[in-house]
């Protein structure tokens, strides 16, 4: 029997999603952002912030028994135009080597009002039964 | 694990770090696809037209990576003005009339480039079923 178990991000999660969900052979990331949740605090410039997500996004994968080599679609939402092409160059370097499904586009705002960028990710996960826990 | 990756053909390429496509068993992702005429990449003006290249477009993908356009279970629709909505969905409607996938549909504020006025992503069945991730 596949379970299904999510990692959750402590009392700070409180938008009713959880930060990923693991359901044998995926695991469904919920879109990130650079903001720290222990400090609330949120690097100004894009290109932290695009690494910062990255950092975010490795943690909980390995977390999930999965890394950025299993990303198969990745789903990047940034709020001005021109942060997409250096974005994307740094997103380009981190996913060199696993070149996913991938779809940028440009919104009007996000969910904490200075993030310039967040993602999305769908990944492979070893973990095939994996009851749910708290990272 | 093994996954096989459909290269990418478009201006947007390698430095992106992305494929045009990645099979991973039991699915397909297709990544965000533009309007774009092959093989000059020409961006024709009208949206609808951009909406039929970036179907021609995705289901050459499909079957180039033993699927098929009939296979899609889900799509994205990104437009960027709401304009753009009713010319686009015509097309979407006669070119999914028998697929009927899962459709999910975004106004949003720009794409990669201003001559973009629609992008499609696209999530289709594998049908080499059982080779799973022996498959490379």
């Amino acid at each position: 029997v596949q379970q299904r178990g999510s990692l959750a991000h402590g009392e700070k999660w409180w938008t009713g999603g959880c930060r990923a969900v693991v359901r044998y052979p995926f695991v469904y990331v919920s879109q990130a952002t650079a903001l720290d949740l222990s400090t609330n605090a949120i690097p100004i410039d894009p290109i932290e912030q695009i690494t910062s997500i990255w950092e975010i996004l490795k943690r909980v994968l390995a977390q999930a028994d999965s890394s950025l080599l299993e990303i198969v679609r990745c789903n990047y939402y940034v709020t001005r135009e021109q942060d997409t092409h250096p974005i994307l160059r740094v997103c380009g370097e981190v996913l060199a080597d696993v070149r996913p499904a991938m779809t940028m586009v440009v919104v009007p705002a996000l969910s904490h009002p200075d993030a310039l960028v967040s993602i999305d990710v769908i990944a492979m996960s070893n973990h095939r039964a994996m009851p749910s826990f708290e990272i | 694990m093994t996954r096989r990756l459909i290269a990418t053909f478009s201006p947007f390429n390698a430095d992106f770090g992305y494929s045009r496509a990645v099979i991973r068993h039991p699915f397909v992702y297709v990544s965000g696809t533009k309007g774009f005429e092959y093989p000059l990449l020409n961006m024709p003006e009208d949206v609808g037209q951009q909406a039929r290249n970036i179907w021609e477009t995705i289901s050459a993908i499909l079957t180039e990576a033993d699927s098929d356009l009939t296979e899609v279970v889900k799509a994205t629709v990104y437009v960027t003005a709401e304009a753009y909505l009713e010319p686009v969905l015509q097309v979407c409607s006669e070119v999914l009339a028998d697929i009927r996938p899962a459709l999910t549909i975004f106004v949003v504020k720009a794409l990669l480039r201003e001559d973009m006025k629609v992008e499609i992503d696209a999530t289709a069945m594998w049908r080499v079923s059982g080779a799973g991730d022996a498959f490379i």
